[in-house]
Formats: C-alpha cells, structure tokens, sequence
C-alpha cells in the first residue's frame, strides 16, 4: 500500500468514527502533519528569514533625533573659488566664509589633486574657523550630514578657540554646529 | 502588541512597517513552512530551498510597503515562491528554459497543488488554535509513516494509554472546528 492510499484510509477510519462527513479534510490534516515532520524547515532557515528584520527599520534620520529643530542657517559671504596655492605643488585651495547674525565660519578647503579615495573621489582637508561674536563658550561639536539622506557621517570638535579639522571626499555635506546651549546653526558646501 | 499567527495578515503588515521585529518574525513563524513546502513540491534539494525562502522573504520585506492586498498574503508568497523557485532551478540546471512552461513536471506544479498549498496552510493555522497537547498528540499519531501503538504514544506524551483515543477524537474534532473557522472555502461542514 503506498503512503497515499494509506492516509486516504486512515482518513476514511477517522471520518466515519468522528461522525465527519467526508474524509477530505481530515486526510488533508494527516498529510499536513506528516510532510511537515518528515520534512521539516531547519530552525537556522527561519532564524535567517527573521533576522530581515533589520530591513524594516530605515535607520532615522539624524535631524529627527532631536526634539526642536531650530537650526539657524548659515549664508554664504565670500567664496574664492578653486584656485591652485601657491607652494602648493599638486594642491588646489578654496576659502569661503558663512554667516548669520554674529556667527562667522570661514573655511578653507585644501584639495589634494593627487590622492583619492577608493571610489576615485578627490580628498580634501578642511580648516574651519568658528568665530561668534558673543563667544563659542568653549568647544563645539561639529557634525557632518549627508543633506539627502540626513544621515550622519562624521562628528569632531573644535577646540577652545573654534578651530577643527576634517578629512571629506568631494560632495555636497551639510555642516551642523552645536552650540553649548543647545543651538544648531547650519551650513552647506560643496567640496571642493 | 502581542502577535501569534492567529493575528491577521493585516496587523502583522502594518506592524512590521513601523519597525516591529516581532510582528516579522510572527510572520516568518506563519508562512515560513508555506514557502519551504513551495520549493521542496518544485523539486528544489534543501539547500536551493533554503535560498528560496531566503530569497523570498527579503523581497516581501522590501516589498512591505507596497503590497496591494495585505489580506492575501498567502497567495502572494506562493506566486513569489514559485517564481523564484524556477530561477533557481533554471540556475542550477544551466538550462536554456526560457519561461515556466519549459519546466519538467517535478518543477512545475499542476495547478491545483496551489489549492493543496493554501488547505495545507489553513492545517496548520487551525492548529495553532488547539491546545499545545492536542497538537503534540496529533503530531505523535501522525507525523510518521510508521503508525505508534497508544502504548508507544502515551509514554511519549504523558498520558494513559486507555486515555489516548477519546483524546485523539476530541482533539481531531477540536481542530476540525477551527480549520472550518480558518478557511470555511476549503473546509465546508468539516466539524
């Protein structure tokens, strides 16, 4: 007898003794119960399919992290531009400056023509100078966003007197600084 | 919230898309077995039906969000598995199969193997709903081809073996009332 009709009898047996009318369903569940033992799913198999999990969750947005937003944004005041340094061999250098109200950001962006990263991206280093008149109050963090996907992608400080430095890979960055009493002032710019 | 498979599709969607990790992995426990059945009824070997569900899961996750009828995930996951179950077996045969039809028999299910996936699924949703005894039992009489003595299956469960068929019959009917509750389309007047 092979394993269908014997479930199709075993169903039958059951069916008339339940009182059931038909025996489709019950020998549905015998050959359920019986593929599934026979062949089970390995637990690892599972485990993996729900570990996808973390798929679900986008990481959150650093700006949605805090509790207000009240950024004051930084505009533009001078730009110079790519110009090649003097002494520079190989160097490009940019300065551009960003305010609001009495809070100044002068920057200079110092290309390094000849390294890149491993995506081929020019590598630049950045010399910044946070200067308020009211004074910093002490360091600052200094935070760098990727402005589409608002994702943070490197923090520094300055020091006492407002200064940082930072490596980036040329591209758009949003700069954010967090004063001591919880301010954010921002700025964009594009590297080099 | 707490989530078990008798939760339906619906919840367990929406939950995921808020980030519930338990909502998912509510999920996986109700319909990992179906898409496994998929790919081992397609003639997939164990290790190519691992992939499938692997396969088939990352894109439901990412598909999450957009699924037009969250009511009939069921059936979204077979055609999905299917699907993919015949890339892979296309792959590993390196076969120059250009559309379902070109599938041996093995590999292509006859149409109404999908009715048997979903009465299988509705199995083991109504099971969910009887008592942890009751399943244990029915797993014990019929999860093998070698049929156990009421002596072998009382000593394995705890029971007295005089005590094993009344609880069978009960048992059976108990779970013949929910499969009608889960899938009455399938199961009309089962209990």
């Amino acid at each position: 007898m092979c394993p269908s009709d014997e479930i199709r009898d075993l169903a039958e047996t059951l069916a008339q003794s339940l009182g059931i009318p038909g025996r489709d369903g019950i020998q549905t569940v015998i050959e359920t119960i019986r593929q599934d033992a026979l062949d089970p799913v390995p637990p690892e198999v599972l485990r993996r399919a729900a570990a996808l999990a973390v798929e679900l969750t986008p990481p959150p947005s650093w700006l949605e992290s805090f509790d207000r937003l009240a950024a004051r944004i930084m505009r533009p005041l001078f730009d110079d531009g790519p110009s090649l340094a003097m002494g520079l061999r190989g160097d490009d250098l940019r300065q551009c400056t960003l305010g609001v109200d009495e809070l100044r950001l002068d920057l200079e962006i110092e290309v390094d023509l000849v390294r890149k990263d491993d995506k081929g991206r020019l590598i630049a280093k950045i010399r910044g100078q946070l200067d308020s008149e009211a004074g910093l109050g002490g360091p600052v963090e200094v935070l760098i966003l990727d402005p589409e996907s608002e994702q943070l992608l490197q923090t520094t400080r300055t020091d006492d007197s407002g200064r940082f430095d930072l490596n980036l890979c040329e591209g758009r960055y949003d700069l954010m600084f967090r004063l001591e009493a919880g301010e954010i002032i921002m700025g964009t710019i594009d590297v080099p | 919230m707490v989530y078990d498979v008798s939760t339906d599709d619906e919840t367990l969607i929406v939950a995921a898309l808020q980030g519930d990790d338990h909502a998912w992995t509510v999920i996986i426990e109700k319909y990992g077995r179906l898409v496994w059945s998929v790919g081992r009824s397609c003639g997939l070997s164990q290790t190519d039906t691992d992939d499938l569900v692997q396969l088939v899961f990352t894109t439901l996750v990412r598909s999450l969000g957009r699924l037009e009828r969250r009511d009939r995930l069921g059936g979204w996951l077979i055609t999905t598995a299917k699907r993919e179950a015949w890339r892979l077996s296309k792959n590993a045969r390196r076969e120059r199969a250009t559309a379902p039809e070109d599938l041996p028999e093995s590999l292509h299910p006859p149409e109404d193997e999908e009715e048997t996936f979903f009465k299988r699924q509705a199995v083991r949703e109504a099971m969910a709903g009887i008592g942890n005894r009751c399943q244990e039992l029915l797993q014990e009489l019929f999860g093998t081809t070698q049929v156990p003595s009421y002596d072998e299956v009382a000593i394995r469960i705890g029971l007295k073996p005089n005590s094993v068929g009344p609880t069978r019959r009960r048992c059976l009917q108990d779970l013949m009332k929910e499969l009608e509750s889960v899938a009455s389309d399938f199961f009309p007047g089962s209990s």
